[in-house]
């Protein structure tokens, strides 16, 4: 029972509360009076936005203050073309919405490109930019005195404030389908993914810069279309309503909601905007309780003593989770599941080529004039003291670093220097010596969003549910399911990946390679953590994808008795270039081998 | 001619301060790879700190009350180190966290201070104006730059020249590094939060007399400290004060010379295409990651 289909599995009515929520809303405002109607109304549409911030934020981990800007830019654009009776009234909003999406676009591929930490910052000062611009471009904005946005119409009649409601709480209801689509399915999983370890990410060909940027369009148009709402439903436009104070209300709810529970945000927007309007008097004090209460959740968020976000500390209270059992070596067996790429490889042909690679650190050479083949159908071991430069050549290969010289070559395409997510496009998987994992996924889902169909799928197939987006899915579970069987980790598939032991990540990283179906394997220190026993199943399996899939496997290890059982060729390593290469008898009695480890002069010497 | 070394003076003047917010948050980064979003309204407060020291409460001495407001600062944001960055691992949620601590102490300094705004902040001692090439300039921004200097100077030998400097630049560089090597990293990184949120203090006190003491004093000058910070490189100190100069100059010239209505629009333009360019700002290094 993999992940992808627990959306189709559970009970529907689960997924009704944004009915539940709109029926709520309803009756308040019905009943509670033009005060209530407002408030309710308001509480909607900062509701979308904040939805649109859960996908940035809450999913994608990019801590976003330019939120309030797109909200302003929607607002504003929608009200300009509505006063100036440019275009007729739903139409306003679309064309705020779409400008939003630009705006989104050019912050997520301009500004995205910073880290984490850089973008918050600018995008905060987005949000102030966008403030100043709306105060000092008065002839469009009004400036300090504001803009009137007219009530709009619909084919010559006014609009009722209760149609419009009607208007708002339709966009809302869609909003939250789609949101909750977005943070269930498998795009709000690759998301979390790329938040959890972007070199990871970009091992299964996964590219940050398109996520991130695709996350900001989404996420803008929320908060662009909630905008163009806001002006339609209070009136009126400031630029004081659009600082840096929303872009924290918006972030608040995010946090509040317990990051990424569309649910959660939209409960926690009510609170942000209702508690403060129930104790009016309070006036000065607001601010300090909202401040309060945003540490307050940060800490019960991001302490030791409350480790995971609230949300799911509350669901394991509900939810009884079985903890299995370790997987049982003996389950570790060659599978037959696994089908061979696309292009098999014709046996011994040299597959990925490295020439004269060199790169050096601040002064320091790691790779000096290193070459090497790795050949389809075959096990290739690559073995060398610590600091030998095994790790930086895997780097270098797969587009971690950037070599100073030489060329890598994978089936006669030149990929040097090539970016690490299209290396692994082009057919290069890995792991990493020290496991890197999607912490925040279970070990099925590290595969399912590793895999070429999820990827190749579009996002809107995706969160429309069309036939070839559900047939791709359940194919991808199934291929999940038999790679976990084959490599005895089918206990902990439901498992949270920060659950499996170190020496078992190993493993997880494996499958998450193999699901790739890639022409080349590199495995670094696999088996640094396993048991031995286990690590001689390990090389009967390298022996069955070199051989029967023609997969080229490239393998660094310590572990010389490994090596001479599983490799058909060693390549030696040592100060950054290859001493030796050949079969693994020959290179056991290898002179400069021996005085590379054992640090004779011998070599030298003869 | 003279607008033009006007513009220069009065952007020097803006740029230092924009360059001492900029430091702070630089010493924050080095210490915890995180952001204070607090430390403008931290600077607010203790400029209010100074007012009550020297006008309202009792009537100390200037220099007392300048004493009054570096401690000030220094406290709140030891205070916010201890609540948020002690509790809290991820970065990113530092951050948030600063921000509630920032809207709680607008909420203090508005339940305290908003009755009677806008307040005269005592001056800085002065320095006599100066006429140069013909064109007058104000002691009041003299002394800005006699300020910054005195405090670029305070840090350098402090963090180039003692023995504590090296353990706190040792903490920054690799803090478990430095743990192993005998340096209390905690009390490096505990000073470094202390002497953000005097720079900052620093900052409020000396900007405050130019304009009026407010709630809302430091709100708007917060993101431009940042980005001078950005603009300069987060991962060094010089770099920030390069970024304020920079930065408050070429905004005194756009609004001189091209627009002023533009102005923010214009050199928010500049800086993204500068940072497009060089993503860890002018003065940054490039970080290589270990995998």
């Amino acid at each position: 029972m993999v992940d992808s289909t627990r959306g189709a599995r559970r009970l529907p009515l689960a997924s009704l509360w944004p009915v539940g929520l709109s029926a709520v809303a309803i009756v308040v405002a019905l009943t509670g009076g033009s005060f209530w109607e407002y408030l309710v109304g308001l509480v909607l549409i900062y509701s979308i936005a904040a939805i649109g911030l859960t996908v940035i934020t809450g999913l994608g981990g990019q801590i976003s203050l330019a939120h309030a800007a797109v909200f302003a830019l929607g607002a504003y654009v929608a009200g300009i073309l509505g006063t100036r009776g440019v275009l007729p009234f739903p139409l306003t909003i679309v064309a705020g919405a779409l400008v939003g999406v630009v705006a989104a676009a050019v912050i997520g591929l301009v500004v995205g490109r910073m880290t984490d930490l850089a973008f918050a910052i600018a995008s905060f000062g987005v949000t102030i930019i966008v403030q100043r611009i709306a105060t000092s471009f008065t002839g469009l904005t009004g400036g300090f005195e504001g803009l009137n946005v007219p009530p709009p119409t619909w084919g010559g009649l006014r609009l009722t404030q209760a149609s419009l409601f009607g208007f708002v709480l339709v966009v809302f209801l869609l909003s939250c389908v789609v949101g909750r689509r977005l943070a269930t399915g498998t795009f709000g999983r690759t998301l979390r993914a790329l938040s959890s370890s972007k070199v990871a990410a970009a091992s299964v060909g996964m590219s940050g810069q398109r996520l991130r940027t695709t996350s900001f369009m989404i996420g803008g148009s929320y908060a662009a279309l909630a905008g163009g709402c806001y002006g339609t439903w209070a009136g009126y436009l400031s630029p004081d309503q659009f600082g840096v104070s929303l872009a924290i209300t918006f972030l608040s709810a995010v946090v509040l909601g317990g990051m990424r529970s569309v649910l959660g945000t939209v409960l926690a927007t009510a609170v942000l905007l209702g508690v403060p309007q129930s104790f009016q008097g309070a006036g000065q004090w607001t601010l300090i309780g909202n401040g309060l209460l945003l540490v307050v959740v940060t800490l019960a968020i991001g302490s030791k003593l409350l480790p995971q976000p609230v949300r799911e500390r509350l669901r394991s209270r509900f939810v009884r989770r079985r903890v299995p059992t370790p997987p049982d070596p003996a389950d570790t067996v060659p599978t037959t599941a696994f089908r061979p790429p696309a292009s098999l490889a014709v046996a011994r042909q040299p597959v990925l080529s490295v020439r004269d690679l060199s790169i050096s650190f601040g002064g320091v050479a790691a790779l000096r004039s290193m070459s090497l083949e790795a050949r389809g159908g075959e096990v290739l071991g690559v073995i060398g003291p610590n600091g030998a430069g095994k790790s930086t050549l895997l780097n270098c290969v797969t587009g971690v670093y950037r070599p100073d010289s030489g060329s890598v070559t994978l089936s006669d395409v030149d990929i040097t220097g090539m970016p690490a997510h299209r290396v692994a496009r082009a057919g290069i998987a890995r792991t990493f010596q020290v496991p890197q994992v999607f912490s925040e996924l279970s070990v099925a889902d590290q595969l399912v969003v590793s895999h070429p169909t999820t990827q190749g799928t579009s996002l809107a197939a995706r969160v429309l549910g069309l036939p070839g987006a559900r047939r791709g899915a359940r194919a991808v579970v199934d291929e999940t399911r038999q790679i976990l069987d084959g490599l005895g980790l089918a206990a902990w598939a439901n498992q949270a990946v920060t659950n499996v032991p170190h020496g078992s990540r190993q493993l997880v990283q494996l499958a998450r390679a193999l699901v790739r179906r890639p022409q080349v394997l590199l495995l670094d220190e696999i088996t640094a953590g396993l048991p031995g026993d286990e690590a001689n199943r390990l090389a009967d399996l390298f022996g069955y994808l070199a051989q029967d899939l023609g997969i080229a496997v490239l393998l660094i290890s310590h572990d010389v008795p490994l090596l001479m059982r599983a490799c058909d060729r060693v390549v030696v390593m040592d100060a950054g270039t290859k001493i030796a290469d050949g079969p693994p008898h020959a290179i056991r009695g290898d002179q400069r081998v021996l005085a590379a480890y054992l640090g004779t002069r011998q070599a030298s010497h003869g | 001619m003279h607008a033009f070394v006007g513009y220069l003076v009065s952007g020097l003047a803006n740029g230092s301060v924009y360059g001492l917010l900029a430091m702070a948050a630089i010493l924050v980064f080095k210490a915890s790879r995180t952001a204070n979003f607090a430390i403008g309204e931290t600077g607010t407060f203790s400029a209010f700190a100074l007012y009550a020291a020297v006008v309202t409460v009792t009537r100390l001495p200037y220099w007392v009350g300048l004493l009054v407001a570096l401690v000030a600062g220094a406290a709140v944001a030891l205070a916010t180190e201890a609540i948020i960055t002690r509790n809290v691992r991820s970065a990113l949620l530092v951050l948030i966290g600063t921000l509630g601590i920032s809207d709680v102490i607008t909420g203090i300094n508005t339940v305290l201070w908003s009755k009677g705004e806008p307040y005269q902040e005592p001056s800085f001692p002065q320095l006599p104006d100066v006429s140069l090439g013909g064109v007058g300039i104000s002691g009041q921004y003299l002394s800005i730059f006699a300020a910054v200097v005195v405090i670029c100077l305070l840090l350098y030998f402090l963090l180039e020249h003692t023995g504590f400097g090296l353990n706190v630049r040792a903490a920054a560089e690799d803090r478990d590094l430095a743990a192993l090597a005998g340096v209390n990293v905690r009390r490096c990184v505990m000073v470094m939060w202390a002497a953000g949120g005097a720079l900052a203090a620093v900052a409020a006190v000396l900007v405050a007399p130019l304009s009026a003491l407010n709630v809302g004093l430091m709100t708007p000058l917060l993101f431009n400290g940042y980005a001078a910070g950005i603009l300069g490189g987060l991962d060094r100190l010089p770099g920030g004060l390069v970024g304020g100069l920079g930065l408050g100059v070429a905004s005194s010239l756009i609004g001189g010379y091209i627009s002023s209505t533009a102005e923010d629009a214009i050199l928010f333009a500049v800086l993204i295409v500068l940072l497009s360019v060089r993503p860890n700002g002018l003065l940054g290094r490039r970080v290589v990651q270990k995998v």
